[in-house]
């Protein structure tokens, strides 16, 4: 068997663009999640009353009241990229469950490419509300000595961000790949149970992860 | 006993001691968050969400440094950039 | 190119448009939807909040109607009361009024009745005794009641006739003797040559003188008369001091 942990095989290339499996995965991803927001938009338009329409509305309100929790106001753009996060991260982590696709947060270059966005979005979210004055003001306090500390806390906590997920992702899908080489049928389930759990989970951590460290640039000039 | 030998010995017993040492660090952490979470609910059973994310996170940030260690034991089992052969 | 750089380059930018259609597909309709409902509700319920606020001002309203009716009807009550009881003591005070009127008319009656009786009782009781003083004088009668009273007659004469008397008038029932007018012309003195001898026949024994100075009565008839006057006013004047009678008349009354 081949145990894949770091790197992603190339499938075909595109002129000098290697196309590789976890871009596929995330592609087809990206479209069942486009194709279900278009059904449930359709129903909330059609059928406010019925389930799926109430499965939407629970996502949206779900999120903008976390934002406005962690926050403390409502903020559309944040909730939208924490929840595109979420849906994006818990879709690839199911869909590492289906049978011969190894899931697209399994890949380093996936969630350093997540974290890396949140890392762009904290400064601009910073600079949009506060100004950039006041946003890098924020690094001199309390103390200017501080300055360095800040910068590695927030590049380390980046670095965690998407290690955290690769690894849990990554170690969930090994173990399984791992038990079903040892065991065979049946006897891994029960780690697939908790690979769901976790997937979800750490879905759900990623998002969180995100609000807090926008939501902390945000009210970064504030203080 | 050649140097690849060594080098793949070490490389073992340093994966199995990373993985043995960050995993009682990150346990003994995530049981204490756990007992405070426990107690901090049961004082103010009406902040249960707040006290519930807030336990999630915590859970998250701790255990991401047993995931560091896994990625790190990992890296020297699979991925050590000091053999010339990737086990597998 | 790498195969790791390009794939995250390529996440990244799958994500970032991901995320953008997302939002323009899926969370922008959702919210907007979601505003709509609450709206809605936040209609309807300021809808159901005037409507209750209208419902609690109308029980409000009923209550202070009911409040003033209730306060209206017991003032009607006390005024009706207070009238009523009005009207019972006028009728009391008029019932008393007229009870104390027909009491005192009939106490006057009964005074009344109580005069005009002592007065017929006087009249009656003073003719018995004129009647009586009368007899007895009568049976007494002769010369010498005829002499007595001409006597006092000059023992009066005499406390007057100080002075000048005239004209005198002696009235008896028959001529009188000659000793007799030599007594009388010398008890009136001085005014005795104008005297006027007359002779009345009621006039019982005795002398009756009229002098310029007044009226000398020492006839039977005149102390007849004398007699009756002075009872009858000795009784009315009892009767006033006393009302012996009026006291009467009240337990009557009552």
């Amino acid at each position: 068997m081949h145990l894949r942990i770091f790197g992603d095989p190339v499938v075909f290339q595109i002129g000098p663009i290697p196309i590789t499996e976890t871009m596929i995965t995330s592609t087809v991803v990206s479209m069942v999640l486009l194709v279900l927001a278009v059904v449930l938009v359709n129903s909330v338009r059609t059928r406010p009353d019925h389930w799926i329409s109430v499965i939407a509305f629970l996502v949206v309100e779900t999120f903008d009241n976390m934002v406005k929790d962690i926050i403390g106001r409502r903020h559309a753009v944040v909730a939208t990229l924490s929840a595109s996060m979420f849906l994006f991260i818990a879709a690839c982590n199911l869909a590492g469950q289906l049978p011969g696709v190894h899931p697209a947060t399994g890949s380093l270059a996936t969630t350093s490419a997540l974290a890396a966005v949140v890392f762009l979005s904290v400064p601009i979210a910073g600079i949009q509300t506060n100004g950039l004055w006041n946003y890098i003001k924020h690094y001199f306090r309390p103390n200017p000595l501080l300055m360095p500390l800040h910068v590695i806390s927030e590049l380390s906590r980046t670095l965690a961000l998407a290690v955290r997920l690769f690894g849990n992702v990554m170690s969930g899908h090994l173990v399984v790949g791992l038990l079903v080489a040892l065991a065979g049928f049946l006897v891994p389930t029960p780690i697939m149970a908790l690979d769901l759990l976790i997937g979800l989970l750490q879905a759900y951590i990623f998002a969180i992860l995100s609000i807090v460290y926008i939501g902390a640039a945000i009210s970064a000039g504030t203080e | 006993m050649t140097d690849q030998t060594i080098i793949a010995v070490v490389a073992m017993a340093g994966a199995a001691l990373t993985m043995a040492l960050g995993a009682i660090g990150a346990a003994i952490g995530e049981s204490r968050i756990g007992a405070a979470a426990m107690d901090a609910l049961a004082r103010q059973p009406d902040e249960a969400s707040s006290i519930t994310r807030t336990l999630f996170v915590s859970l998250a940030m701790v255990e991401s440094t047993a995931i560091f260690c896994l990625v790190i034991a990992l890296i020297l089992l699979f991925a050590n950039p000091f053999t010339a052969v990737v086990g597998g | 190119m790498s195969a790791t750089l390009a794939t995250f380059l390529f996440e990244s930018a799958n994500f970032l448009v991901l995320a953008a259609a997302l939002g323009w597909l899926f969370f922008k309709p959702v919210r907007q939807a979601l505003a709509d409902h609450r709206n809605k509700f936040e209609a309807d319920n300021r809808l159901a909040a005037d409507k209750l606020a209208e419902a609690t001002r109308m029980q409000q309203e009923i209550q202070t109607t009911k409040d003033a009716l209730q306060l209206e009807l017991q003032e009607f009550r006390t005024k009706e009361m207070e009238l009523a009881q009005q009207k019972a003591q006028q009728i009391v005070a008029e019932a008393r009024g007229q009870a104390e009127r027909e009491r005192e008319a009939r106490r006057r009656e009964a005074a009344q009745m109580s005069d005009t009786q002592r007065d017929t009782l006087a009249e009656v009781s003073a003719a018995a005794a004129a009647d009586t003083v009368g007899r007895l004088l009568t049976q007494i009668g002769g010369p010498d009641l005829q002499s007595a009273l001409i006597n006092s007659a000059c023992v009066q004469l005499r406390e007057i006739s100080s002075g000048e008397i005239a004209p005198v008038k002696i009235e008896s029932k028959e001529p009188l003797s000659d000793d007799q007018i030599a007594l009388l012309r010398s008890a009136l003195g001085s005014s005795a040559d104008a005297t006027d001898f007359r002779v009345d026949e009621g006039l019982g024994d005795g002398v009756r003188i009229t002098t310029g100075k007044g009226l000398i009565d020492a006839s039977v008839r005149g102390l007849v008369q004398y007699a009756s006057q002075s009872l009858i006013k000795e009784m009315g004047l009892r009767a006033n001091h006393h009302n012996r009678l009026q006291h009467a008349g009240d337990d009557y009354s009552t």
